[in-house]
């Protein structure tokens, strides 16, 4: 599936922005002092990077106008339902803001509570509307639905450790570290999974017995929209080598900042940053739907 | 596509089949149960699977889990 930048920019984006606020709910509940400046900065941080996501995610609409019909199928599509969390966190964050500034601390837990459970909501849709699809034998597996919150957590945690000084926050890094760890599992085992699968080819897409269907003659003679949306070829070359680099950037670099030397986190932001860009870069690039069948793919 | 016998068998058993690719019209249209603005319908009349162009927003969604024909955009000039 050819990759979108927009798409690309609004969930990693917004997935760092929701970790970070994740993190920052999760700080208040056992502190009862008033939030220092640090924190009020991260908090911020975390608001732009969840809105600018979702700004960019308006720009992958080709008739945007009708956006504000998107949260009109909360009973049926994972889209709409991301689009109500979104919506209902923004509300929520302006309540919990309020409360930390004039109300008590009855008041913060709860709307610090209800901005964690809908952060999480939101990253959590993220990933069913890939996985939910049948159609893309690569996304509908459960390591997408856990990647998508845990990268969006390890993110949020490691630019928290980053803004604070670990001396201050110890548990922030190990934190991080864990949100690493059931990262890591998800998207290694998916990439394991890539390279072992079997795949479909003709004979699954048209259940013939007695031998494996030959495409002889594919159903265009022109580029469609659907060769362009879903003809993206990414050589086992060049996907391997940019795995790699994801678990470079992503997983060991980030590992070895956060145990070793947590001081210098923003070294592991920048690598994560890239990182995820590539990684994500890579979700869609790998994603292979069936319909390559009809159009000259031998295996999917 | 052509059809063969997995082992050159006593005979050879070819057979050709054209595959129509049109939407299918399912009972239960995923196309239909993704989209989130509702463009994407299934008449109750008869059935048939159709995407209301004044609602929808073009988010592309509901191409992906049809199966033999997605949905498409053509792009034109306003």
């Amino acid at each position: 599936m050819k990759p979108a930048w927009s798409v690309i920019f609004f969930t990693v984006s917004s997935g760092a922005g929701l970790g970070l606020m994740f993190w920052l709910a999760l700080a208040r509940m056992f502190h009862a002092a008033a939030p220092s400046n640090t924190w009020w900065w991260s908090l911020g941080l975390a608001v732009v990077l969840f809105v600018a996501g979702l700004l960019s995610s308006t720009a992958h609409l080709a008739n945007p106008k009708n956006a504000w019909r998107a949260f009109s199928r909360f009973g049926s599509s994972w889209l709409s339902r991301e689009g109500v969390f979104a919506i209902a966190l923004l509300v929520a964050l302006a309540a919990w803001t309020l409360s930390l500034l004039q109300a008590g601390p009855g008041m913060q837990r709860l709307s610090g509570t209800l901005v964690m459970v809908l952060a999480f909501a939101v990253l959590f849709c993220t990933g069913k509307i890939y996985a939910c699809l049948k159609t893309i034998p690569r996304w509908h597996n459960w390591q997408t639905v856990v990647a998508y919150p845990a990268l969006g957590l390890f993110s949020g945690a490691v630019l928290l450790t980053a803004l604070t000084p670990p001396a201050a926050a110890p548990v922030i890094r190990w934190l991080a570290i864990v949100a690493l760890i059931i990262a890591a599992i998800a998207k290694l085992t998916l990439y394991r999974a890539h390279t072992t699968r079997k795949g479909l080819d003709g004979g699954d897409a048209l259940q013939v017995q007695g031998g494996v269907p030959r495409l002889l003659d594919v159903g265009h003679t022109n580029p469609s929209f659907l060769t362009r949306e879903f003809g993206f070829e990414l050589s086992e070359h060049a996907a391997r080598w940019r795995r790699r680099l994801v678990v470079l950037l992503c997983f060991i670099e980030p590992a070895i900042v956060l145990v070793f030397v947590p001081d210098l986190a923003w070294l592991a932001v920048v690598s994560l940053v890239v990182g995820l860009f590539i990684e994500r870069w890579l979700f869609f690039a790998e994603a292979q739907h069936v319909v390559r069948l009809y159009h000259g793919a031998q295996r999917v | 596509m052509a059809q063969a016998p997995a082992q050159g068998g006593h005979w050879n058993l070819s057979k050709t089949i054209n595959v129509p690719m049109s939407c299918m019209h399912c009972d239960e249209a995923d196309c239909v149960t993704v989209c989130p603005t509702g463009a994407s319908y299934k008449r109750a009349e008869d059935g048939i699977v159709l995407v209301d162009p004044e609602k929808c927003m073009g988010c592309n969604y509901c191409a992906w889990p049809a199966l033999t024909a997605p949905a498409s955009w053509t792009r034109t000039k306003a």
